[in-house]
């Protein structure tokens, strides 16, 4: 009897042990075809979360706001300082604002003696901001737009003021937004006013970092940074926000957008965005390939 | 008789399933979308091998294999390399429990700490070899600092407020022998 129920029990063992290698071989299976075939699976993974959140939305939404009118409510603790702050501030704006309204009558003037008309394709849908990456790792968030609105890949997302990201990843109801500071994210940039180009990259930061700047000494830290439109990735001239040197002398984008409250985004509509359909190829130089296999011959 | 075992066991399932989804949830809502500076502990985890310890019988490896793929997928981490890992790592801690007559919790807390460096580490090391850019340093290991040290309150709250221990090496027989 005894020799029996060990047998069976290493019967089961054994059979545990099959299922848990199939298992792990599975999933591990899954995360080469992810790595070979990124694309598919990543609007496999657009579909599910297209599938799940909207289902879930009900429940988030008010934990969400709870949270945020808690948050808003320690802040009113400090109402006084900042009642004077913002009367400092707006005596200073009165003064902007005069200058502004000097300058768009002159701008108007200078755009009807040269009978330009703006493009008429920038137009936007706005979305609410779903749902965060859920991973400190990943910088994005989930708007509850998506194709179904009209949302491609690879357009640009704005706050009111400035950029904060590009789509990456739509389904019928979400899309996703990589923003700025995610790792992955490389924006062309153009600074102004010295009009040089750069990229503005992510590095899981608050503030983005400036690669392949040609000249630094033209740059100076609160020159603006602007969308350089270069390849067709965004379109040209969005906010990004204002150059500013960190400790370590490296030169960082303050950004324009309230990252901190992102609740409402603005997607700007671009015809000319380039999809991603499949992996990419290998890059190689034409002219190498011809003397290797004449080398060989 | 057979048939309420098995449908305590189910129900047991489900609701872990349901914890898990939960969870995942709440790391969604989108409260904070400036990047970290101290990660926060994965939950999750904790809760897993807390019950792979306890009662392996209500986290089948199939379940795990399945809540960890979804978490993946939901999260926007590489789908499948974490969740292999962690249902390996459980799975090793299940034997563990199973074998072991004797469990002292810091014994228990040794191995899971083992188990979760496992896994975090195990999950950058699987971006290395595949050539995919390694998240820092800093943040993988304060995540794993911070969920070590949450394990323990984990513990705490399912021994005193669930009242849940880990069975004794004659109980578990007597519940296996019920099962089968």
């Amino acid at each position: 009897m005894a020799q029996d129920r060990t047998g069976q029990e290493d019967y089961i063992g054994t059979l545990k042990r099959v299922l848990l290698g199939l298992l792990v071989l599975v999933l591990l299976v899954i995360f080469l075809i992810w790595r070979i075939d990124n694309p598919r699976v990543e609007r496999f993974r657009a579909q599910v979360i297209d599938a799940v959140l909207p289902q879930v939305d009900w429940m988030m939404a008010p934990v969400t706001r709870t949270a945020k009118l808690i948050r808003d409510l320690q802040s009113y603790q400090s109402i006084y300082t900042q009642n004077q702050e913002l009367r400092r501030e707006l005596q200073k704006m009165k003064k902007w604002k005069e200058a502004a309204g000097q300058l768009e009558q002159e701008n108007a003037r200078l755009l009807d003696l040269n009978q330009l008309q703006l493009d008429p394709k920038l137009t936007r849908v706005s979305g609410i901001v779903m749902a965060d990456s859920g991973s400190p790792f990943r910088q994005s968030v989930l708007l509850n737009v998506g194709s179904n609105d009209g949302i491609q890949d690879g357009w640009a997302a704005m706050d009111g003021l400035g950029l904060v990201g590009r789509i990456s990843g739509v389904g019928e109801k979400t899309s996703r937004v990589i923003l700025l500071t995610d790792t992955t994210s490389r924006i062309p940039a153009v600074i102004q006013p010295s009009g040089q180009r750069a990229f503005v990259s992510g590095d899981n930061s608050a503030a983005p970092v400036i690669d392949f700047l040609e000249n630094r000494n033209l740059a100076r830290p609160g020159d603006r940074i602007f969308t350089s439109g270069d390849a067709g990735l965004l379109p040209p001239d969005l906010l990004i926000g204002q150059l500013a040197q960190d400790p370590k002398k490296r030169l960082r984008v303050r950004l324009s957008a309230d990252f901190e409250r992102l609740e409402f985004l603005q997607v700007m509509r671009d015809q000319k965005t380039i999809k991603i359909k499949d992996t990419g190829a290998l890059v190689i130089p034409k002219s190498s390939a011809g003397p290797s296999e004449a080398g060989n011959d | 008789m057979i048939d309420a075992a098995l449908l305590r066991t189910w129900s047991l399932c489900a609701g872990f399933a349901l914890l898990a989804l939960l969870l995942t949830f709440a790391e969604l809502l989108p409260l904070n979308t400036l990047p970290p500076r101290w990660m926060m502990p994965d939950v999750l985890l904790c809760v897993t091998f807390v019950c792979c310890i306890r009662r392996p019988h209500y986290v089948p490896m199939l379940i795990i294999a399945v809540v960890f793929l979804f978490q993946d997928l939901l999260l926007n981490r590489p789908p499948g390399l974490f969740a292999a890992l962690t249902l390996m790592a459980s799975e090793w801690l299940k034997r563990r429990s199973r074998r072991a007559e004797k469990f002292p919790f810091l014994r228990e807390y040794l191995s899971v700490a083992l188990a979760m460096a496992v896994v975090l580490l195990g999950t950058r090391w699987g971006l290395a070899i595949v050539v995919l850019p390694m998240p820092e340093a800093f943040l993988t290991l304060s995540e794993l600092l911070s969920t070590i040290l949450f394990y323990p309150l984990v513990v705490v709250f399912v021994q005193v407020v669930l009242k849940l221990r880990r069975p004794g090496f004659g109980d578990l027989e007597a519940a296996t022998g019920e099962r089968t």
